[in-house]
């Protein structure tokens, strides 16, 4: 089962889209002791997407863990630690980075870590049969109005038509 | 700290100034202070958000540029439909993870 190391970004998107027990099917989740910090400060400002996330943690079907090399990929790359967390977690675990920041993005194709966001994990649920084509497009248009990036969404929709 | 600060006004932002202070009922300093801190708060938000969108800092790092707190900054990014990565690496993506 490959591994997912959540950032907030994804996670939001991907509860939004209530897909997060579809892919616990396919993934084993992981996030960084940082990022359960950042999302109770979103349970205490009142987010329920954050709400829903940390009942994950608690429940412990995401699994929270420390990233060693958090310091050492903040210095590098002059980002914050709790961005660098999800890096660090990713490299140390053999996993694959689930986020909407495009700086963490390009941080994570320059140094060969695997990276995802949440429209291409409807495009592998849909490849793995989890979803159906309808499904899909129906979840990559709710993406849309939630105000994910249109170009990704659009693009996510051709290939599954494409190949469908 | 507080610190006393001259500024010379031309005619029209002075006016500008005596309506918004004769509107609101207070001072003209109160005013100004006002405008003030209603620019800052629109320059700091335009300015996390280019940080962004130029590929110049993280969602966290221009939330902190913006003033906000991350989820708020994250709600600002999405009423623009900035949300998701570069759309021109999504092939590159998918060969990386074997798709």
């Amino acid at each position: 089962m490959k591994l997912l190391i959540f950032n907030t970004s994804s996670s939001l998107y991907l509860t939004k889209v209530g897909l997060i027990p579809k892919l616990l099917k396919h993934f084993k989740i992981i996030a960084s002791t940082d990022i359960e910090k950042e999302m109770k400060e979103g349970v205490e400002m009142g987010y329920k997407d954050a709400q829903m996330i940390v009942r994950y943690f608690e429940e412990e079907k995401i699994k929270v863990v420390q990233a060693r090399k958090s310091k050492e990929i903040s210095k590098d790359f002059n980002i914050k630690e709790i961005d660098a967390s999800v890096i660090a977690l990713a490299q140390e675990q053999k996993g694959i980075v689930a986020t909407e920041d495009r700086q963490i993005e390009k941080i994570c194709l320059m140094t060969g870590t695997p990276v995802i966001n949440t429209a291409v994990l409807i495009y592998i649920l849909w490849k793995e049969q989890e979803l159906n084509a309808e499904q899909s497009y129906l979840l990559l248009e709710l993406l849309l109005r939630q105000g994910y990036n249109k170009e990704i969404c659009l693009k996510m929709k051709e290939k599954i038509m494409q190949e469908e | 700290m507080t610190e006393v600060v001259y500024v010379r006004f031309a005619e029209e932002e002075l006016n500008f100034i005596r309506n918004l202070a004769k509107e609101e009922k207070i001072t003209r300093s109160q005013a100004i202070k006002k405008l003030v801190d209603y620019a800052a708060t629109k320059l700091r938000l335009e300015k996390g958000l280019n940080n962004y969108k130029e590929g110049k800092a993280t969602i966290r790092e221009a939330a902190e540029i913006a003033g906000l707190r991350y989820f708020e900054f994250f709600d600002l990014l999405a009423k623009e439909n900035l949300i998701g990565t570069s759309p021109e690496n999504v092939d590159l993506m998918l060969k990386k993870l074997g798709y």
